[in-house]
């Protein structure tokens, strides 16, 4: 039976989060040999505002590329976790920034809380990469892609000379999944 | 590895990160493919060493060569990859050829960009065709695939799949859903924009079901934006000609028929153009695309549809444009420079950097990548000057030419919405029916074309004619609402706020400016309370509202002055919600700290800090910001010398007034010792009369036709409050003397004190002459003054009093030196006893004409002990002791030296003095400008005075020692009198 798994990246436009779904759908569709796919969308306010970016895995066909049963959701902020908290399953994985984000909704998750964005930035100097520890993260847990897979994916999609930092934000990230994962 | 490939390896070497996906599938699969086509004997036939002339016949081999349908996908996919590599590798090297050769770097920047996008699109068209021949489900009814964003973009490809809306998509989506995987692993990811705004399911769209989106107000007008730029991919061109004919021809202006589609289009448009012309700046990166490329997408569409221009290609629009509309060549051409330039950095840096929007220009990685784009666009370090400086500025010169070339084009833009817009035609004609519902109605339609229409310049314009009927026609119209019904408008009002905050708070602030109350007060009122309510549900609102406080603080300032504080606490609340965006998080801090301003501030306070706001709305962001506020003050000051016209020289000066009292309040708001504030008055009433006083000379030396008298024969001195350095005081005492009887010397300094008094008005100052009602004018001559006070009038001791406490702000040493020989010495000095004996007199006469006043009341001036006795009590001692000193009037000290016998009297007076004076800065910079104290209102003076650190109620403790020091001073002066 194939499987089909959805993860939604959400948070404040600026944040990376498009193009961290981008190197998710790639890590899957390109060196995993799967099949993804990835949207995105922006609030009104195309700067600012609760963004989304979706992305489904599939060893599969996916002829539904609408994301509605969400196996794994990050927020990065309070206001995107109140917009998209409700269409993650039952039995799903919350990640949240818990700096930005206070209140939790009730529900049968398994939360995942980390402040991505001082970790970025106190451990690595770059509050910019927050998205990729986030990443690391999220590859570590879910188990949606390979590793080696995500890793080539974030370096063909950053800029030359900052393979280094990525690179260290992505492994800080798949540690802090790790640590997660064994706290369950 | 075949020998092409190796080529290949070493030619796209130069490329960046984005490259690498399409070498990884090279790598994987291209000895798959050269074998593939060995096997068919057709390896001659294909291009694998360098772009194809014609890419669809390669991919025909290359697609004959696959072994199964699988495998013929990954072949097509990887042949994709070689081309797409060979195009921007030889993009790239053509353009240095031409850099090379050619001197007009923008004529080469526009070679790159067109053959870049003619290449690319060509080649995916043709790799997207092929594919969909493979993975085509037959079962798929008919559709029409097509781009919707910018054709040369690499980065993705925008696509609409609109069907006929009536048959089984799931084939077409499961054939989009297969084109869209081979399209992730090989070339551009398809993102499926349509689709996902419009909120369909799978990847289809029916005309319909778009048609009735967009009719629904959940849509953005850039889908409207996009889907002009449709060009067909693959399928049914019956389709695209429905979804021209059916869908986006009704955004056209026609000439005859209804154009309110196309004017709540434009308007849409418009709002957003604004929204990036507004747009802060980032310091740490650069984004092509938003800060620069979007906003002339968005203008040269709106022209595009005024105009009837069915082109697509922007570079052919330009061209089109100049065409036709040869008055607007200018900007236009200036635009489309802009729009090369910025076309040509941003594909730049995909090919060589990322394909990232945002490209950092801070710290060393990002020093080499800008590195490596300045080469590759033809700049080089000369001397001093590093080309990615040099790279830089004239990136940032494209967006100023871009700005400045979309703000007199959306001038053009607007001017067509007045003369066809059917809402504009209605929104400035004069009001019939009830305005108030009528606007709140259209306003809801507006609103339901497209989600953000923000664009009411012309709205607003008729609210704010003078004498105009639209403002009483708005406030008549929403007064004379069932209570119910008045709710409701006021809440759609309230949501449309949310929305379009700027033209929302231009219109409120309109009819709150009626401050009389009244039905436009009251209107204001009830829906600037709906909006409040609102905002404290939608953080959106308050990121848009930050946004509009960031650009129009004057704006938002006359917003705040309307609101209680209630109001004012519950926009506070509001607007303390997360905002990740640095730009706009600073400017909803700077927001919050304004309405903190406005929370403690006093009317008095605020009269200045609306003044200040309007002429110069960016110090609102530096109210706590000491040293800026002295700076911009002391720049104003500057300017006021340097100016050549008069008139603005006085206003300057007058902002110069104006910031720095703002200043020495913040500064007393923020607790700071009244030591402070009490130099800083002073030195501010001394050089702004000084330089007034130069202004004024100059302008009355300019126009006068006989004899101008010497400046240091003039001189003027402050009394009262104002001259003992008592700060806030709303009024000024002046005593304006020049030294001369010839009458044209008088006159001539009649003139220049009238001028000056005429800008000491406009400071909100009420200048009161303290000779005038006996000379009949504002200047005195020395001997008016002698010969008035040699005579026996009782009354006087008041004018002996002010001229015995003044200080000097205008004049010489010599002026001074003659008042006192002339005036003080022998009319007060040589007087005291008789002076002394009226002014007790005059402080029992007060004492038992005083009336107690209400419990938790007191007068801190008038009453026993209070500042009016103190100051009559050291003029008695002045007298006596003959101590004058107009440059430092108020010698507490000095007194007690001379008269040590009293010297802890006077001591103790002081202290009061003082402890007076703090309060009544406090008071009148937190509460109101009187000096009546209420017990009730002095809670924020207590804090400023620091009386929070205590047991009990600070309000209560501070009125006891307000009560009790009075009482004390009251002491002092009994037994000073009883002495004299």
């Amino acid at each position: 039976m194939s499987f089909r798994y959805e993860i939604r990246l959400s948070g404040e436009g600026g944040q990376g989060l498009v193009l961290a779904g981008k190197i998710l759908a790639e890590a899957a569709a390109i060196y995993d040999d799967h099949n993804a796919t990835q949207s995105q969308s922006y609030g009104p306010e195309a700067r600012g505002g609760a963004s989304k970016s979706d992305v489904i895995i599939s060893d599969g066909e996916i002829d539904y590329p609408k994301a509605e049963h969400i196996d794994l959701l990050l927020a990065l902020t309070q206001e995107a976790l109140d917009k998209y908290v409700s269409d993650l399953q039952p039995g799903g994985t919350l990640v949240v920034d818990s700096d930005a984000v206070e209140r939790l909704p009730e529900g049968k998750w398994r939360v995942v809380r980390h402040p991505f964005v001082r970790t970025a930035r106190e451990q690595l100097g770059k509050a910019v990469v927050a998205n990729i520890v986030a990443l690391g993260l999220i590859v570590r847990l879910s188990r949606a892609v390979n590793e080696d897979s995500a890793e080539q994916a974030i370096l063909a999609r950053v800029p030359k000379g900052t393979e280094d930092l990525n690179r260290r934000a992505y492994r800080l990230g798949l540690d802090l999944g790790g640590e997660a994962a064994a706290a369950r | 590895m075949h020998a092409a490939f190796q080529r290949l390896f070493a030619r796209v070497r130069p490329l960046g990160n984005p490259a690498r996906k399409h070498l990884w599938a090279v790598e994987r699969w291209g000895e798959t493919l050269v074998g593939r086509l060995e096997a068919a004997g057709t390896l001659a036939d294909v291009h694998l060493d360098r772009t194809a002339p014609v890419p669809a016949e390669d991919f025909d081999v290359v697609a004959a060569a696959g072994r199964d349908p699988e495998e013929r996908l990954a072949l097509l996919g990887t042949f994709y990859c070689v081309q797409h590599l060979h195009q921007n590798a030889r993009a790239l090297e053509q353009l240095a050829i031409d850099l090379a050769e050619d001197p007009d770097r923008l004529r080469s920047y526009a070679s790159f960009r067109d053959r870049a996008e003619e290449q690319f699109s060509l080649l995916i068209t043709t790799y997207i065709r092929q594919v969909l021949r493979v993975v085509r489900h037959p079962d798929a009814g008919p559709f029409a695939l097509l781009s919707v964003g910018t054709r040369g973009h690499q980065d993705d490809v925008d696509i609409a799949v609109i069907d006929s809306g009536d048959g089984d998509r799931s084939a077409i989506d499961g054939t989009m859903a297969r084109l869209a995987a081979q399209c992730l692993r090989f070339a551009s990811p398809l993102d499926n924009y349509l689709a996902h705004e419009v909120g369909a399911p799978g990847f289809c769209v029916g005309i319909e079901e778009l048609a009735a989106a967009l009719r629904s107000g959940r849509l953005d007008c850039v889908v409207v934006t996009e889907l002009l730029r449709a060009e067909l991919l693959d399928g049914e061109p019956e389709i695209h000609r429905r979804l021209r004919d059916e869908v986006t021809a009704e955004y056209f202006f026609r000439q005859r028929g209804d154009n309110l589609r196309h004017e709540l289009y434009l308007r849409g448009l418009l709002g957003e153009t604004r929204s990036f012309l507004l747009r802060p700046p980032a310091r740490d990166r650069v984004n092509p695309k938003d800060e620069g490329l979007r906003l002339i997408l968005g203008l040269t569409t709106a022209f595009q549809v005024i105009e009837g221009l069915g082109t697509s290609a922007r570079g052919e629009l330009f061209d089109d444009l100049i065409a036709w509309r040869p008055e607007l060549a200018r900007p236009l051409a200036r635009l489309k420079r802009a729009w090369i330039f910025l076309e040509t950095f941003r594909l730049a840096t995909h090919l060589l950097i990322s394909q990232e929007e945002d490209l950092a220009v801070e710290g060393p990685e990002a020093e080499e990548s800008l590195r490596v784009l300045a080469g590759a666009l033809g700049y080089r370090d000369r001397g001093p000057v590093r080309a990615v400086s040099h790279l830089l500025v004239h990136y940032h010169e494209a967006l100023e030419a871009a700005g400045l070339a979309a703000n007199l084009l959306m001038t053009e833009v607007a001017r067509h919405l007045r003369d066809h817009g059917p809402f504009s035609r209605w929104a400035t004609s004069a009001p019939k029916g009830n305005l108030a519902v009528e606007l709140a109605r259209k306003l809801t339609e507006a609103s339901l074309a497209f989600r953000g229409v923000r664009f009411y310049d012309d709205l607003i314009e008729a609210f704010s004619a003078p004498g105009g009927p639209h403002l009483d026609a708005f406030a008549r119209g929403f007064a004379g609402l069932p209570e119910d019904e008045r709710r409701g408008i006021a809440a759609t009002y309230a949501d449309w706020g949310c929305d379009a905050p700027y033209a929302f708070l231009s219109i409120l602030t309109l009819l709150a400016a009626r401050r009389v109350a009244g039905p436009s007060f009251e209107a204001a009122r009830e829906i600037a309370d709906r909006f409040l309510a609102r905002l404290s549900r939608l953080p959106e609102a308050v990121r848009a509202l930050s946004r509009v406080f960031r650009y129009y603080p004057a704006l938002v300032n006359r917003f705040l002055l309307g609101l209680d504080p209630a109001g004012l606490e519950g926009l506070l609340a509001a607007t303390e919600v997360p905002i990740g965006d640095p730009e706009v998080a600073l400017a909803r801090d700077r927001l919050q700290a304004a309405i903190r301003v406005h929370l403690k501030s006093s009317p008095y306070i605020l009269r200045v800090l609306g003044r200040v706001t309007e002429r110069h709305p960016a110090t609102v962001d530096a109210l706590s910001d000491d040293a800026t506020l002295r700076t911009v003050a002391l720049g104003r000051l500057a300017a006021s010398e340097r100016h050549p016209s008069a008139e603005e020289q006085r206003g300057l000066l007058g902002d110069f007034y104006d910031i720095e009292f703002l200043r020495i309040a913040m500064g007393t708001l923020r607790g700071e010792p009244d030591r402070r504030a009490r130099e800083g008055f002073s030195d501010l009433t001394t050089n702004y009369l000084d330089r007034l006083f130069d202004f004024c000379f100059r302008e009355a030396d300019r126009d006068a036709r006989g004899r101008v008298p010497p400046r240091d024969r003039i001189g003027i001195f402050l009394a009262g409050g104002n001259a003992r350095r008592r700060p806030y005081d709303e009024d000024y005492d002046v005593v304006a003397l020049v030294d001369s009887d010839a009458p044209e010397d008088v006159l001539f300094a009649e003139r220049v004190v009238m001028r000056m008094n005429r800008q000491i008005a406009r400071r909100g100052i009420v200048a009161q002459y303290r000779l005038a009602e006996h000379v009949g004018r504002f200047v005195a001559t020395l001997d008016e003054v002698a010969a008035l006070l040699a005579g026996d009038r009782g009354d006087l001791f008041v004018d002996r009093c002010q001229l015995l406490g003044a200080r000097r702000v205008v004049g010489s040493h010599g002026i001074e030196d003659l008042l006192c020989r002339r005036v003080i010495e022998p009319f007060l000095f040589d007087d005291a006893a008789s002076f002394a004996e009226r002014v007790a007199r005059e402080i029992g006469e007060r004492r038992r004409a005083h009336r107690p006043m209400p419990d938790g009341l007191v007068h801190l001036k008038e009453a026993p002990g209070g500042l009016r006795e103190i100051d009559l009590s050291l003029a008695i001692a002045k007298a006596r002791l003959r101590i004058w000193d107009p440059s430092r009037p108020d010698r507490v000290a000095e007194i007690g030296r001379i008269d040590p016998a009293r010297a802890p009297l006077y001591e103790g007076l002081g202290e009061v003095y003082d402890f007076l004076v703090a309060l009544r800065s406090a008071y009148r910079v937190t509460v109101v400008a009187s000096d009546e104290i209420e017990r009730s209102r002095l809670d924020a003076p207590a804090r400023i005075l620091g009386y929070e650190n205590g047991t009990g109620d600070a309000a209560h403790r501070l009125f006891e020692d307000l009560e009790r020091r009075m009482a004390a001073a009251a002491a002092f002066v009994d037994e000073l009198l009883s002495g004299a």
